[in-house]
């Protein structure tokens, strides 16, 4: 069993095990640079001692640039002597990860870090040979020939990956005791499991479940992994000290490399949500959001100097040097398909509130609307990024307010917004995009009792009808916004899709009764089963849309605790009570390597695969009923055996 | 003397001639009182008689409104019912259902609303066999090309 | 199945038991009134008054003439079950947990509490027939080192007597010299119940620990495990089918009031060879503290913290049922 001794950080702290009385407190190593031959040294020198004026004073012979002695071309790095070990510091800070040109990005060390060369060769050797020669195959679980999913649950100290086998016991994968002293979290792509220590963060994966990297970062107790698994950020409440003896609280890390490329002091001032007290620190996680492809990550300043600054990956440099200033920006979020920034800004003075969308990096802004006697915003992506949801709250008289909804139509030109009002006297608490789809859920209130779900769909414009009959010119030009259902949703807070679109489920979770709506939205929503889970607090789909699961965690309620697990439509297959169960997760997969094509083929001939497969599970349902079977009647027997002994016994024990 | 007792006599004659009419007098008064308590008593008994009768009448005109009531709204809900019961494309004619009677309607829904949970859960039996073998169908072809992937 | 609801205690029942017939049930409290009614129609015939605390436990002689009951009152007391005299009375230094007359009803035996310095201790005294020659003396006394005992019953032929304990162990003492027999951890937690099979070679204890277990008399080896999500008051083996029944639930300080629409109060009943739970009995307001098979396995008995005892006739379709 592994424990959080086991995990051998020591290489790490011995990395940053640093003399700090050496006398080369002045000299920082730049690597990074363009490799050039004799004839440019002089031009590359000259441009690097520009760079570094504002920050340091170097002498004539300050910079020493190795050169390869048979071909006289310089090797990409070299020396620079500072007039004060302060200046080497401020270098470091500020020309690290610097972009010197398109495909150059500084790095800048201090020379007393170079035992961090030594001891680290993987930053230099080429990065795409490594990942995979030693490595397991970190997607094996993908294969499994029952098309079966894992998921991992957190039981006491005792985490386990199990197989999901229906309504049959599951197939333990893997299990340790104190894998994790907090939490576990998988990767958005399920290549990894994130387990928290007391030191850092570490990544497990591939069959056997090795360690496969880890981020050292002092009592973490936040991550979020960027959409493509490249990069992961981590978070303490308490700062650490960087090797420069700056307070930091936020990281940002290159998974295949382990390396971190970046770190930010993050005042509390700047965090998300109100709180004053720095006892009850409030963040709005993630503080740094990743664009789609990972190219990107973003995080917003509040206040009059408001703005939001957005880093380039790997070198994690200030896109353009310069972060884009947006006064008193309360809100933003990236499209989770191309390089559009979305953000809020209130009313000011005689200026409207006003949403906006921002390509990056040009910072063209696409569209804007001026929104008015606005008291809230809350900004929602569909997740293909062709709409963008913003749910508004207005002030309607001094006392009351009025929510209506701003859809935003990013494939249509001039990106038009429809407006979307509310019954009166309905307020939306909640908004849930489909995902896969182009419909949405929200929740609203009716007064302080009457809870409603409705479900709209968005038309795009020019779309035929479900007749397959042409709309009429008006609704061509237009699109709409087409609401399909009412209904009403006693003790339902929360709207879970099925990843796979189409399907939900409604649940009254966390502090509601747990009950559960299992809907199928499609052209008529219908009401397929209702279910209960006393005390629910999380409702998760499966990977592939094909199952449910509802759970009691120990974290939020003390009695009860343990999983339910449901088909789709809402029939119940296990009920698991599981004392000191924790969490549950199931296990993310990748977009399916079949092409479109493929795919539809696949489903054309389904009723050949449905022979196979109705085969396989009839087979199965045998076995496991003469399993069941033996097994009962192996007890039956072993009993009356038993009980044939003890009568034997009474009877002599009674003549004697 | 005699004179006496002819006066006397008559004394006594007039005496119970006098007493005879009073006897009288008084057995007429005492009868006209009977009959005045008689004909009273019969008063009251008519008067509570045609109370009574005209509270039967006030009862027995509720109930008749009542009834009323009730037929209309046992056609209204039999309307309703046989309503909701072709919306819900049971196979009658409008005359066989105009002919039910609501309890047999009512009666009839419950059976249709059964007939309908039936049919909607074979139907998601169907629906969830076949999301299951889609992605099953997807996964078994998926299956060469993530060694594929792999290799690479 | 429609229950008979016998209402005549005042607070939660600790322990309710029939006869050797059946036809009677006995029934003791938190209140100090210990109770007999017809198991048939739920009609009160009696109640057994003097004591002037819990009664924890009951036991009924093999004849059905006497009734022994133990209380926190310190003391043990014997009645006459048809006339409700109290027939005799053993003082105690502790409160009496649990109380059993020995098979011919020849002597019996209670068990005091530890407290405050005093071990828990088993004694066993004669009983006479003629209420004449009682006296208080005891037979023997074992005085038991360790974690107190809970519940207590005699062996096969008054040759053992069996305690379970407060922190989930089994003891076997020989019922004639006191000698610590066998001994086994058979629970986590409080042995809350512990009730034969009618020829005591098998016994049924439950536990806070959430479970209940068949063990084997001579041995204690574990036979079968009944696993629930509760603290388990009370489970009783029928006498005629392979089935059990156990009831309990939390606490009665942490019970909520939404707890009664989950159904944690429920009865439970489990197939005894394959530890698969195959129904549940709702009806009560609070857990379940004791629960009793009738002799002739046609029903059961439950007594819960809400102070009402249920009596249950099992219809045609429980006998149909495999």
């Amino acid at each position: 069993d592994m424990t959080e001794e086991d995990l051998d950080f020591s290489d790490i702290e011995a990395r940053y095990a640093v003399d700090t009385n050496s006398s080369y407190d002045n000299i920082v190593i730049v690597d990074g640079a363009p490799i050039v031959g004799e004839a440019k040294v002089d031009r590359l020198l000259a441009v690097v001692r520009k760079l570094f004026k504002n920050i340091g004073e170097i002498p004539d012979d300050g910079i020493y640039m190795p050169r390869d002695e048979a071909s006289g071309q310089s090797k990409g790095f070299m020396f620079i002597e500072f007039a004060a070990p302060e200046q080497a510091a401020l270098a470091v800070k500020m020309v690290n990860n610097h972009k010197f040109d398109s495909k150059h990005t500084l790095s800048v060390f201090k020379f007393n870090d170079i035992e961090r060369f030594a001891n680290m060769p993987d930053e230099f050797v080429e990065p795409e040979a490594e990942p995979f020669v030693e490595k397991e195959h970190l997607k094996s679980w993908l294969a499994d020939d029952k098309a079966r999913d894992q998921w991992v649950m957190m039981k006491g100290d005792e985490v386990s990956i199990y197989w999901n086998n229906k309504s049959e016991q599951p197939d333990l994968a893997h299990t340790r005791t104190n894998w994790s002293d907090m939490y576990v979290a998988w990767s958005p792509k399920g290549t990894y499991l994130a387990t928290f220590h007391r030191q850092g963060i570490v990544l497990w994966g591939g069959p056997s479940w090795k360690k496969i990297v880890r981020f050292e970062h002092p009592n973490v107790k936040l991550i979020d992994f960027s959409s493509n698994e490249k990069y992961i950020t981590t978070w303490s409440h308490e700062p650490f000290t960087t090797s420069d003896g700056d307070q930091h609280r936020v990281a940002i890390w290159d998974i295949v490399t382990g390396r971190q490329l970046r770190s930010f002091p993050v005042e509390s001032s700047a965090l998300g949500g109100s709180s004053n007290q720095q006892s009850t620190l409030k963040i709005d996680w993630p503080i740094f959001k990743w664009s789609f492809d990972d190219q990107y990550v973003a995080r917003m300043t509040p206040g009059e100097n408001g703005m939001i600054s957005v880093y380039e990956t790997p070198g994690m440099g200030l896109l353009d040097k310069k972060s884009i200033k947006i006064e008193n920006i309360q809100a933003f979020a990236w499209s989770p398909s191309e390089h559009v920034l979305s953000y809020w800004i209130p009313e000011a003075g005689n200026n409207p509130a006003r949403v906006t969308l921002m390509k990056v990096p040009s910072r063209e802004i696409v569209r804007q609307k001026n929104l008015f006697n606005v008291i809230d915003c809350k900004l929602y992506w569909q997740q293909q990024g062709d709409y963008l949801a913003v749910q508004v709250e207005r002030a309607k008289t001094k006392k009351s307010t009025v929510t209506n909804l701003e859809l935003f139509r990013l494939r249509e030109k001039d990106i038009p917004v429809d407006v979307v009002e509310l019954a009166q006297g309905q307020d939306i608490t909640n908004l849930f995009w489909e995902p896969h789809g182009t419909r949405f859920a929200v929740l609203a209130q009716e007064g302080a009792q009457k809870t409603v779900i409705q479900f709209y769909q968005m038309v795009p414009a020019g779309a035929t009808d479900t007749k397959g009959k042409k709309k009429s010119a008006k609704a061509e030009q237009a699109g709409e916004v087409k609401l399909l259902k009412t209904a009403d949703a006693k003790g339902i807070n929360q709207v879970v899709w099925s990843p796979k679109g189409r399907f939900c489920v409604l649940g009254g979770v966390r502090g509601f009764q747990g009950d559960l709506q299992f809907w199928d939205v499609d052209e008529e929503p219908t009401l397929m089963n209702t279910g209960e889970h006393y005390m629910c607090t999380d409702v998760e789909w499966d990977p592939t849309g094909r199952y449910v699961m509802s759970s009691v965690s120990y974290w939020r309620v003390q009695s009860d605790t343990g999983f339910t697990l449901w088909t789709f439509t809402g029939q119940l297959l296990s009920r698991q009570s599981v004392p000191l169960f924790k969490q549950l997760l199931w296990r993310p997969r990748p977009p399916t390597l079949l092409s479109e094509e493929k795919q539809k083929e696949v489903k054309k001939k389904l009723k050949d695969y449905s022979r196979e497969f109705d085969e396989q599970d009839a087979a199965q349902t045998t076995k496991v009923s003469r399993e069941v079977l033996e097994k009962r009647l192996g007890l039956l027997r072993g009993w009356r055996e038993y009980v044939a002994r003890t009568e034997d016994e009474y009877r002599r024990e009674r003549e004697y | 003397e005699e004179h006496k007792q002819t006066a006397q006599r008559r004394l006594l004659i007039e005496k119970k001639k006098e007493l005879r009419e009073n006897e009288v007098a008084r057995k007429e008064k005492e009868e006209q009182r009977l009959r005045q308590i008689k004909q009273q008593q019969e008063q009251e008994a008519e008067k509570v008689r045609l109370e009574e009768e005209a509270k039967r009448r006030e009862t027995d005109r509720l109930a008749q409104v009542r009834a009323e009531v009730e037929k209309q709204e046992a056609a209204k809900l039999a309307a309703q019912l046989a309503g909701e019961l072709k919306d819900r494309n049971v196979k009658m004619t409008q005359e066989e259902l105009d002919s039910m009677d609501a309890d047999k309607l009512r009666a009839l829904q419950i059976q249709q609303l059964e007939k309908e949970k039936r049919e909607l859960q074979s139907k998601l039996k169907v629906l969830g066999k076949r999301y299951d073998h889609i992605e099953r169908a997807f996964r078994k072809e998926e299956i060469p090309l993530l060694s594929a992937d792999y290799e690479e | 199945m429609r229950p008979i609801l016998l209402h005549g205690h005042i607070r939660s029942l600790t322990r309710v038991k029939y006869n050797r017939e059946g036809d009677l049930i006995f029934s003791v409290s938190k209140d100090n009134k210990p109770n007999v009614w017809y198991s048939h129609n739920g009609e009160r015939l009696g109640s057994y008054h003097g004591h002037n605390g819990t009664v924890w436990d009951l036991d009924i002689s093999f004849d059905s003439k006497r009734l022994l009951t133990g209380s926190a009152d310190s003391s043990a007391r014997l009645w006459d079950v048809q006339t409700g005299k109290e027939l005799f009375k053993w003082n105690t230094n502790t409160a009496v947990r649990a109380v059993a007359f020995a098979q011919g009803d020849k002597k019996a035996l209670y068990v005091t509490d530890a407290v405050m310095g005093q071990k828990s201790t088993i004694w066993v005294v004669p009983v006479e027939d003629n209420v004449e020659d009682q006296t208080d003396e005891f037979m023997l006394k074992i005085t038991i080192d360790g974690p107190k005992a809970t519940v207590a019953e005699w062996g096969n032929l008054n040759k053992t007597i069996i305690t379970g304990h407060d922190d989930g162990t089994i003891t076997v003492w020989d019922a004639e010299t006191g000698e610590r027999i066998k001994e086994h951890r058979t629970h986590e937690s409080t042995i809350t119940d512990l009730q034969f099979t009618k020829n005591r070679a098998t016994f049924i204890s439950s536990s806070k620990d959430c479970t209940a277990k068949i063990s084997d008399a001579k041995t204690l080896k574990i036979m079968k495990v009944f696993t629930t999500e509760r603290p388990v008051n009370s489970a009783s083996i029928s006498p005629i089918k392979p089935h059990i029944v156990l009831g309990g639930g939390q606490e009665a300080m942490s019970v909520t009031t939404t707890d009664q629409r989950h159904g944690k109060f429920e009865a439970r009943f489990y197939h005894l060879v394959f530890e698969e739970e195959i129904g549940r009995v709702k009806g009560h307001f609070g857990p379940i503290n004791t629960l009793a098979f009738h002799p002739d396995g046609t029903g059961y008995a439950s007594g819960a913290e809400d102070g009402f005892i249920r009596v249950h006739h099992f219809d045609d379709d429980y006998f149909n049922f495999k």
